[in-house]
């Protein structure tokens, strides 16, 4: 007897196939049962291929039928953020809309009318960028929001596109050891963790690095607490260890890393063709042992030194290679022990078992890019203990090149990135912003620093629209909100944003008329590009610009179309794809561009804020505002079900930081910094590291009994990431004391 | 199809089992429970990193977390059928155990008498309930819908008296055993134990 897990419809129940595309990264296959137009439940849709539904997406009805669900629109009465407010029709929003665009167009210009979007669906995150273009607006690049820092360090190494450069630490049929690096997949990716998982059933050996013992801790061969920040120095420790004992993989460097290539002595630069008058004067030079002398790095037949020290027509250079090896000299596992507070003798072995490991996965997550100010360092840090050991994988890269450009036929917006537009907002700089327009963007409780956010940029603004299900901590703040249709009740294309999930491409199908009177995205920016007199903007339906984003001809979508993704999940077609696409074609450990700032190797720099810093003396304790695990971001903290798993917010500290100041396990704490302060019940729990706090993330001002977790956090911007991506949010990177307190 | 000698049962795999919740969700909406589910989620203390010590920077010791998806047990002799005084509680065919809500005058005598606390009053109802394994899905071959949604496909179901059947070969292969076996009512439900870590910090 075999039981089925295909889906059980009842009488009178249709079923559509759709996703949830909920931010999580994942994009879970949806079996969507409706009754007479009411979505009666939802049901995993054609997993293994696209993953597993989880109890938020579950909840999905949940959300649509919320009762709090905003009905209609509706203006300020009151004062900002004072919660008053008076129904419109949506006539009377998009005319006082555009009324005040154009009026502040007038005073500041119209790049002072600022965007913002959060969202996993390609058409509605383009909308905004588009609009914003065809208003010849400005469009707040949202991935500093703790997500940015990976890019930085993986456009650099890789030359891949967002998350994509996870796929090459851990695309491997069967590693034999999976390394985890401040990750907790097993509550906030199921997806990833599956894989990892089916990984340690074949008989691999998990180990994993966290200041936290998470879900995926527990389920390791080895956990590894280190100290927060401090990921880099490992990476370094570790490879000052496989290079020491020569296990290090000599021809995977030489083959596809800039390893063989010649940096000169006295500007850090690449050695190039033009240094010495050659020919190829764009080509990068290597050290051939064979004629002992300079060669362009593509000569047939050279053998390309990795080691010593030259002088190729009078400049004194070293391959990448030997300057990662003197680097990487310094950093012993004693030095690494004193950095990391992990054993000397656990540095060596875990080095020494990863460069034995045939292959070894490497899986990071943001606890090491928001952990640090410097969290770039510490991704370049472990994809080049990647790449001196040959662990890196080219199978499974299969970007899809949908058409990002069709919303930009009336222009294209100006682009300020999320902390620039800080001070944007406060002091006109790149450019005024006095209005802005936050589509499903929780501003408030997302971004750092809230008493900034409420106490400087919400007073900068002249006029706020938020765009949103439900009435935010930051709809409170806008002056006009309207209501938008849920996942449910209007089309979008889902494509893979890679970070370890699956490659496949997915419709997001109408399944329910929306409730009372909200639009959908193209809706409202349609309706709203009449009022302001873009002639023929948006004026087709969301199935004519899905068929428009498959039609680019590029070879990933061939034989993908609107028609085939509504019965299920496609993947790319296969294409070619480059093995790297940086500059030199290589995996590049070695960037020219972040020579002025002492980074042109992934060294180890203290955080912003570190442990050990002077600041430490005041606020000793690291504060972290991990990922949840049964909510995501804010989204379902108003779900009744999900709030019986999980009920509120609580501050983890360790017994030892707990008893240093008369902290119990449920006592109201207040944690505070010069920035703000946050109340709240403590949990007093092994789990978490000495010297180290978290509180899950995503909660709202509401939630606590005072203040709000980001009145901890700061908004300082990184140079380095401004050179390759965009500066990103060093959320965990926050200094702060904690205290017993009471209610007010 | 005769069901007469059959044994359906819930066999979870702990190893795997991340403690998400999902199957506690899917029980509330496949039964639409307005609060409580099924099946609870318990873990090794109060809260989930409750085990051990880390007192020292980089020397913690036994830390540990495990996770138990917790629902009717479906005993061979089921103490909250005893308790029951109107008999809404009962063995049905393939043993599982079904609670008769037109029979059920919501007396609450059953729940303390469950050692796992597997039964609890639901007000949507205003009514006690339990997992009867989907026994609706399962007369039409359907797999319970915990199952179904499970995660990390950490939940199996069949007939654990069948030796050929897959849950039957998980707990042989595994070594999945009933929880608190000593209570002797004779649970059903079979846990395969998670496979011991080396070298944990």
């Amino acid at each position: 007897m075999v039981f089925s897990k295909l889906t059980r419809t009842r009488p009178g129940e249709q079923v559509t196939r759709t996703v949830c595309p909920l931010g999580c990264g994942i994009g879970c296959g949806i079996l969507a049962h409706t009754r007479n137009g009411v979505l009666t439940r939802v049901e995993p849709g054609d997993h293994p291929g696209t993953g597993r539904i989880c109890a938020r997406g579950l909840c999905g009805p949940n959300l649509v039928y919320h009762p709090d669900r905003l009905k209609y629109p509706i203006k300020r009465k009151g004062r900002r953020g004072e919660g008053k407010w008076e129904r419109i029709s949506w006539e009377e929003a998009m005319d006082t809309i555009a009324s005040r665009f154009k009026e502040i167009t007038g005073k500041y210009g119209s790049s002072s009318v600022a965007f913002v979007s959060t969202g996993v669906g390609a058409m509605t995150n383009l909308l905004t960028v588009g609009f914003a273009g065809a208003c010849q607006g400005t469009f707040i690049l949202p991935a500093g929001l703790g997500d940015s820092a990976g890019p930085c360090a993986d456009q650099g190494c890789f030359g891949s596109f967002m998350w994509f450069g996870e796929d090459y630490l851990n695309r491997f049929d069967i590693p034999a050891l999976c390394l985890v690096w401040g990750n907790n997949p097993a509550e906030t990716e199921p997806f990833k963790w599956r894989r990892i998982r089916e990984a340690t059933e074949y008989g691999a050996r998990l180990i994993v690095i966290d200041p936290r013992f998470t879900t995926t801790a527990s389920k390791a061969d080895q956990y590894l607490p280190i100290r927060r920040g401090t990921d880099a120095a490992l990476a370094l420790g570790m490879m000052h260890v496989i290079l020491k004992r020569e296990l290090h993989d000599t021809s995977f460097i030489a083959t596809h890393t800039v390893g063989p290539f010649l940096v000169r002595d006295d500007n850090g630069l690449f050695l190039r063709g033009s240094d010495i008058g050659l020919a190829d004067a764009e080509s990068y030079l290597v050290w051939d042992e064979t004629t002992r002398g300079p060669a362009g790095h593509t000569t047939a037949g050279a053998s390309p030194s990795l080691t010593g020290s030259y002088r190729a027509g009078g400049i004194a250079c070293r391959p990448a290679f030997q300057r990662l090896a003197d680097m990487v000299d310094e950093y012993t596992p004693a030095r690494v022990t004193e950095i990391t507070e992990l054993p000397a003798e656990t540095i060596t072995s875990l080095a020494i078992e990863y460069a034995a490991a045939k292959p070894a996965a490497s899986y990071r997550g943001m606890g090491c890019t928001r952990g640090s100010f410097h969290g770039d360092l510490s991704f370049r840090a472990i994809n080049t203990l990647a790449a001196i050991t040959g662990n890196i994988s080219f199978e499974g890269h299969t970007t899809v090149q949908h058409d990002m450009a069709l919303f930009f036929t009336h222009g294209f917006p100006s682009f300020v990135t999320l902390l620039q537009s800080y001070e944007a907002i406060t002091a006109g700089n790149p450019h005024p912003i006095k209005a802005l327009w936050l589509a499903r963007h929780n501003l408030v409780n997302q971004d750092p620093n809230f008493n900034k956010i409420t106490g400087e940029l919400i007073p900068g603004l002249e006029f706020i629209v938020a765009v949103d299900m439900f009435m935010t901590a930051t709809a409170m703040y806008a002056d006009i909100v309207l209501p938008v249709a849920s996942f449910y009740e209007f089309d979008d294309l889902i494509v893979p944003i890679g970070n370890g999930s699956h490659p496949y491409l997915q419709l997001q199908q109408k399944v329910i008329e929306p409730l009372y009177e909200p639009k959908s995205d193209l809706d409202i920016y349609s309706t709203l590009a009449k009022r302001l007199g873009l002639e023929g903007y948006l004026d087709k339906r969301d199935e004519d610009y899905i068929r428009t984003m498959l039609a680019t001809g590029h070879p990933s979508l061939e034989g993908i179309t609107l028609e085939r993704l509504k019965e299920g999940h496609m993947p790319p077609a296969p294409h070619e794809v480059p093995d790297f696409a940086t500059a030199s074609g290589r995996l590049e450990f070695y960037c020219e561009r972040l020579l002025h700032l002492g980074q042109e190797l992934p060294v180890h720099m203290e955080p912003l804020e570190s442990s050990r810093s002077k600041l430490a003396d005041r606020y000793p304790l690291s504060f972290s505002q991990t990922h949840p695990k049964y909510r995501l971001h804010t989204m379902f903290t108003n779900i009744a079900w999900i709030r019986e798993l999980d009920p509120g917010p609580v501050l983890e500290i360790n017994p030892v930081d707990a008893a240093r100041r008369g902290i119990e396990d449920g006592d109201l704490v207040r944690a505070y910094n010069d920035r703000g302060e946050v109340r709240l019940r403590a949990e007093v729990c092994p789990g978490i590291r000495p010297g180290q706090i978290n509180v899950c993330q995503g909660w709202s001002p509401g939630d606590y009994h005072a203040g709000t977790h980001q009145a901890l956090t700061h908004e300082t911007i990184n140079p380095a990431h401004a050179v390759i991506y965009e500066p990103n949010s060093a959320f965990y990177d926050v200094l702060a004391e904690v205290e017993k307190a009471t209610d007010e | 199809m005769s069901e007469v000698n059959k044994r359906y049962a819930l066999v979870i795999d702990m190893d795997r089992c991340t403690g998400c919740q999902t199957c506690v969700m899917a029980c509330k909406v496949e039964h639409n429970i307005l609060k409580g589910s099924g099946i609870r989620m318990d873990s090794n203390g109060t809260n989930p990193h409750n085990t051990g010590t880390n007192t020292a920077p980089g020397k913690p010791t036994g830390l540990a977390m495990h996770y138990r998806p917790i629902a009717c047990m479906h005993c061979e002799s089921p103490p909250c059928a005893d308790a029951c005084p109107e008999d809404a509680i009962y063995k049905d065919i393939g043993g599982i155990v079904v609670l008769d809500q037109s029979k059920c005058n919501s007396c609450q005598a059953c729940i303390p008498a469950c050692p796992y606390q597997a039964v609890f009053y639901e007000p949507g109802r205003d009514s006690v309930f339990k997992c009867d394994l989907c026994s609706e899905r399962v007369k039409d071959d359907f797999e319970p819908f915990c199952v179904v949604c499970c995660n990390q496909d950490a939940m199996y179901f069949g007939d654990i008296l069948d030796p050929a059947s897959r849950v039957s070969q998980i707990i042989a292969g595994k070594s999945a055993e009933p929880f608190r076996a000593q209570l002797k009512t004779g649970p059903g439900t079979h846990y395969c134990p998670p496979r011991p870590r080396r070298d944990r910090g």
